[in-house]
């Protein structure tokens, strides 16, 4: 696999889903630079590594009030950014929160990496923002 | 109120493309079926679940848009279970909204008088 | 002179406070005002000193919350304009 060039905006999101709005800002702002044709690294660690696990499969588990309806998995929707731009998008698991966590493994095009590897994307990173709450 | 449950809000807001359609009422409202009955208080910042609001606006990933929590919809169909649903009046006013905002069904009380009414549940749970 | 793009996404932080000393000390600042962070914009809040306060529009929308609801003097903003300045030269972005 080839290199990923520096991003213009690396996000290293480390609050946990399901406790705030974070995942959906953080959604809507890779959304609107990846259709500016910027490139967006996420640094996924904590909690945060548990959104892209394959066994999270492509749906969420079935609505028992709408049991026809299907909505897509956390997994997924990375997936399809992975797959819509492949030369601008990048989400990246941290390996020792993955591993702290259980989480894993995850879906294809999500790299994981060791915990070292968070200083070399800074320094190529153009702007780096840290979303905390580990 | 004998048997039933209490479930207390306080903390909204939690999670969106990871929760979509399977928010904090569509889990009371499962409770609300198996323990036979369950009431909800919402306060603090949760007072807003039931403030009455249009369509809300969908997520844009790339090609995909997905639905959001939409936590009135999922209070009126829990007060259509019969589930009471009563918000924190004085909350509601510290973030300068009045009881005419919330969804028909909701009654606004004073925070003293919902503590008191603690005593009367089988249990009273912090969702 | 360094600007400064300061989010605020929780409630009771103290964010307001640094943006008002950063604005005090000649800094560009701007306050984004995003998720529950969006009720400091609401009537009978503290103002953020000098700093500009922008509040983010979809947070207002899934919490029921309106413009006239706001205080005077904040600007109701969507991800576009946050990119604008989050893209800018020179400018660092504090997220809590």
């Amino acid at each position: 696999m080839a290199a990923r060039p520096p991003a213009d905006v690396l996000l290293v999101v480390t609050g946990a889903p399901f406790a705030s709005d974070m995942l959906t800002t953080v959604l809507r702002l890779v959304d609107e630079l990846l259709r500016r044709g910027r490139s967006v690294l996420v640094w996924a660690c904590g909690y945060t590594t548990m959104l892209t696990q394959a066994a999270l499969g492509a749906h969420k588990p079935r609505d028992v009030d709408d049991w026809a309806a299907r909505y897509p998995s956390t997994a997924a929707v990375v997936s399809g950014l992975l797959a819509e731009y492949p030369a601008l998008f990048g989400w990246e698991v941290c390996a020792y929160c993955a591993q702290d966590r259980g989480a894993g493994p995850h879906v294809p095009g999500v790299r994981t990496r060791a915990p070292s590897r968070i200083g070399t994307n800074v320094a190529a990173a153009r702007t780096t923002v840290y979303i905390g709450g580990a | 109120m004998a048997g039933r449950y209490l479930a207390v809000v306080d903390h909204a807001y939690r999670g969106g493309p990871e929760v979509q359609f399977c928010d904090l009422f569509y889990l009371a409202r499962g409770l609300h079926r198996q323990l036979g009955g369950l009431d909800v208080v919402l306060r603090g910042p949760a007072v807003t679940y039931a403030v009455d609001t249009g369509p809300l606006p969908r997520l844009r990933v790339g090609a995909r848009h997905l639905d959001l929590p939409d936590p009135r919809r999922s209070l009126r169909a829990l007060l259509a279970a019969d589930s009471a649903v009563s918000v924190d009046e004085p909350a509601l006013r510290a973030l300068g909204l009045t009881p005419d905002r919330v969804l028909p069904g909701v009654v606004c009380r004073d925070s003293a008088s919902l503590t008191r009414d603690w005593p009367d549940y089988e249990g009273v749970w912090f969702l | 002179m360094t600007g400064f793009l300061l989010v605020d996404t929780g409630i009771d932080r103290q964010l307001a406070a640094d943006a008002a000393i950063l604005a005090g000390a000649g800094h560009r600042v701007v306050l984004y005002l995003v998720q529950d962070g969006v009720t400091r914009a609401l009537r009978g809040q503290e103002p953020a000193g000098d700093a500009t306060v922008w509040v983010d529009g979809p947070s207002l929308a899934h919490r029921a919350l309106r413009p006239g609801d706001l205080r005077p003097g904040v600007t109701v903003v969507d991800m576009p304009e946050v990119a604008d300045l989050l893209l800018a030269d020179g400018v660092r972005v504090v997220w809590h």
